[in-house]
């Protein structure tokens, strides 16, 4: 290898890196500022804190990456939380968890076939759908709380495998599978494809239709995959669950340099930035930070990582 | 005339490669200077440089005398240089005269917009560019010749002094572009100066004053008015004679019929179209722009909704309801609109080449880290197509590049007939005389038939065994021998001088 090629293939790398400084260097910071971030402990109840949300978002970037989005994730894993704990107080316990991702997959299907059966922009679409799903929730639940303390799944929320949580393990196994399929499968290069120029994948013989309603139909299901582990976590669940998660799975996707437009990014990213939210939420709370300071900060960090992306991807286009 | 703009040893690079190498040039006033070269040779770049699109590494731009900077397009806009884009903006939903205004609308009391004032004077400007149009019309409906008129006339409107032209004539008929050329001429005695890029070389020769050549991000050639001739031109740009130019066209068509179309139509325009492609044929379909050539064949692949046709392949009906349909009867159809319905620009040359028989080439739908590389390495090979990586994105391809991988991808399906939507349209001469080559091998072994489009007549001529031209959305004429082939006969019908005298005999052993 020439001096040339090692300089290329470094840039070539850290482009590959997205956001990942990013993390560490917050990483860094809060650990200076206050040691007991970086204890066992805290760590693994930032990665508890954010299972939930990277398999939201695991399935929130196969949709922005066709080019869409879908509002409705918070609703789903609402309506799927009551499903799976109304089911758990029946005999019918074992079929709590089935049943729910059952739910999910539904309702993003639904979404999935109203955007690509009456072409509704996504946007539109779904913002229906989060509304009518988060009523929903609240009717399933009779308008209260569905309590289980003797939940049969309770493990997936509160019990660990070694020293990993089951959640945990199952935000990285959402990861792992998204990642192979999308890096590894044709369906995945197909998926980058209609994001990327839907006339041109039109003209190559793929129905875009099928396309679009996979990632609604994977991301409704990992949304209710999401409202199993909450359901679990808490041993209930209600119309109130979940409300605004659409916006933390958003920021992770965009932070993780997946393009708005679609074609572009992948959850390898979505992983680093779902994490720098965990990172920020813990790390502001552990060194003391008021709450509304919190929320200013967050803001602010999501538009200057983008900013900051956008500027290098500007720098390799010019 | 003196000079008006001097370009002083610029350079510039990209990542990874040196885009400009020390270029000097210089514009007289009232000059139309082309730029020639291959894609990838620079041109763009350095119009790009000129109109404030990309900013120069080194060098110097000098403006009636001083050394300017030009940053972002404003300041080259403020110094009188406009740039006409291949891609066009023109905003439909506005009057013509709010898009020629567009930034500088003159205003009453110092916040709102003049309307009399505005119309007038775009009025005013349109008469100087002959407009066929006025200033409350919305371009809603305009052709692209008619757009481009808009965009010059923006231009003028500014008091531009350097008009760029980047490949004006690319969308334009045979009509148009005379109307553009009267309008060039024009502008050149208001002592306006135009830099003209095109790939076209007959116009190049036709309307130039000066022209110069590219060649890889460096100038090779200076030809005054008296020196411009194709031949030349063409030596400097590949650095080879014009004799290797084109390929080995083959004569000897079986009477096979492998594919053949009955009666299609569409619901307003096309009508009553019929025809049989014969196997290791290069049947041409042309016509003028808006004929409805592109129409009719999109129908064939699927694309465009139709009211009436039958498709039989070696005569058996099939069923041709969409592009999926299409690709399983082994039909491809390489777009004319490389970038809006043919790459995917951010992924690698490698799935680009790849994708059409991704399933087959996976694993039950798995991909290893190098499926695609790997399929794609014979055609990169066979095809000639210049990469560092199967890897890069199509995105960092030239022109002629980018059109090999979208063949790659139609020969990867083993098409039994290729359509061919303007196959080398804005690819440079080295790359169009290899699309020629590969066209030619294709139906040598009589495995692929092909139906091509294309508005340059010359080849046409080369290319086809057969021609059937297009005028007002059905087939008017034919020409069967090879020999009768000449850009006349053709323009004869697609002009309408010819009397329409096509006529077609149904194959009668077709299976329904």
């Amino acid at each position: 290898m020439t001096t040339k090629d090692k300089k290329l293939f470094i840039k070539f790398d850290l482009q590959k890196f997205g956001v990942l400084p990013v993390l560490i260097l917050f990483c860094i910071m809060f650990a200076l500022l206050e040691p007991k971030f970086i204890s066992v402990n805290n760590i693994t109840n930032i990665f508890r804190q954010s299972a939930v949300n990277i398999i939201i978002a695991s399935g929130m970037t196969m949709v922005i990456l066709t080019g869409g989005i879908d509002l409705s994730v918070g609703s789903i894993l609402a309506v799927s939380a009551v499903v799976a704990l109304r089911v758990s107080l029946t005999p019918f316990s074992y079929l709590a968890i089935p049943i729910a991702l059952l739910t999910g997959l539904a309702a993003g299907l639904f979404n999935g076939f109203l955007v690509s059966y009456f072409k509704m922009p996504p946007f539109i679409a779904t913002l229906g759908m989060m509304t009518s799903l988060r009523g929903a929730a609240y009717l399933l639940a009779d308008g209260t709380t569905v309590i289980n303390n003797d939940l049969s799944f309770a493990w997936v929320g509160n019990n660990n495998i070694g020293i990993v949580p089951w959640q945990v393990f199952f935000a990285i196994i959402v990861i792992g599978l998204s990642w192979v399929l999308l890096r590894r499968t044709v369906l995945g290069t197909r998926i980058y494809a209609v994001g990327g120029n839907e006339k041109a994948a039109v003209f190559s013989g793929i129905s875009v239709a099928t396309i679009i309603l996979f990632v609604h139909g994977i991301s409704g299901l990992f949304s209710g995959l999401a409202g199993v582990v909450m359901g679990a976590r808490l041993y209930s669940a209600s119309g109130l669950l979940g409300v605004s998660y659409e916006l933390d799975a958003i920021a992770a996707v965009i932070l993780g340099g997946t393009s708005f437009n679609g074609g572009i990014g992948g959850v390898a990213g979505t992983l680093v930035g779902a994490l720098i939210i965990s990172v920020l939420n813990n790390g502001l709370i552990i060194i003391g930070v008021p709450y509304f300071w919190q929320q200013v900060i967050k803001g602010i960090v999501i538009i200057v990582a983008v900013i900051i992306d956008i500027y290098r991807q500007r720098v390799k286009v010019k | 005339m003196g000079v008006i703009l001097e370009v002083h040893n610029v350079s510039k690079t990209f990542p990874g490669c040196k885009a400009l190498d020390d270029v000097s040039i210089h514009l007289n006033e009232g000059e139309l200077l082309s730029v020639v070269g291959e894609n990838g040779a620079g041109k763009s770049t350095l119009m790009k440089i000129l109109a404030g699109v990309y900013t120069s590494d080194s060098g110097e731009i000098v403006l009636n005398g001083e050394t300017v900077k030009i940053k972002i397009p404003r300041d080259a806009l403020d110094l009188g240089i406009s740039l006409i884009q291949q891609e066009l903006s023109v905003a439909p939903n506005i009057t013509v005269a709010e898009n020629l205004f567009m930034g500088r609308e003159p205003l009453k009391h110092g916040f709102f917009v003049d309307r009399k004032k505005l119309m007038d004077e775009s009025d005013k400007i349109l008469d100087m560019v002959n407009a066929p149009f006025r200033a409350r019309q919305y371009p809603r409906n305009f052709s692209i010749a008619e757009q481009q008129l808009m965009e010059i006339a923006k231009a003028v409107g500014q008091n531009s002094r350097i008009l760029i032209m980047d490949e004006p004539t690319a969308s334009l008929s045979e009509n148009e572009m005379e109307t553009l050329f009267r309008l060039i001429k024009k502008l050149k005695q208001q002592h306006i100066s135009i830099i003209f890029i095109s790939h076209r070389l007959k116009e190049v020769v036709e309307i130039s004053d000066r022209v110069v050549v590219l060649r890889d991000g460096t100038l090779v050639a200076t030809l005054d008015k008296h020196e411009i001739n194709e031949k030349d031109i063409v030596t400097h740009m590949v650095g080879r004679t014009l004799s290797d130019y084109y390929g080995e066209a083959n004569t000897d068509v079986s009477d096979e019929v492998i594919y053949s179309v009955h009666n299609l139509a569409d619901e307003k325009f096309i009508h009553d179209v019929s025809f049989d492609l014969r196997r290791g044929e290069i049947l041409a379909l042309t016509g003028l722009v808006g004929s409805g050539r592109t129409e009719i064949a999109q129908m064939l692949f699927g694309i465009d909704k139709r009211r009436s046709g039958d498709f039989y392949k070696s005569g058996k009906r099939i069923k041709i309801e969409n592009p999926i349909d299409a690709i399983k009867n082994r039909i491809g159809f390489l777009s004319e609109d490389r970038k809006g319905s043919g790459l995917f620009l951010d992924m690698s040359a490698a799935d680009n080449i790849s994708f059409n028989v991704m399933q087959q080439i996976s694993n039950h739908g798995f991909l290893g880290s190098d499926s695609a590389s790997k399929f794609s390495e014979q055609f990169i090979k066979s095809l000639r197509i210049r990469l560092s990586s199967p890897k890069v994105k199509a995105l960092s391809l030239s022109g002629g590049n980018q059109q090999k991988l979208l063949l790659s991808r139609w020969l990867s399906i083993k098409p039994e007939v290729l359509i061919l939507d303007e196959p080398t349209r804005g690819v440079d001469v080295g790359a169009k005389s290899e699309i020629y080559k590969i066209i030619f091998d294709l139906v040598a072994d009589g495995k692929t038939s092909i139906i091509f489009i294309s508005s340059e007549l010359p080849e046409v001529i080369w290319l086809a065994s057969r021609v059937l031209i297009v005028r007002d959305g059905t087939i008017v004429g034919e020409i069967k021998n090879k020999n009768e082939i000449t850009q006349d006969h053709v323009m004869q019908y697609a002009t309408g001088v010819n009397d329409p005298d096509y006529t077609f005999t149904e194959n009668k052993t077709l299976v329904e």
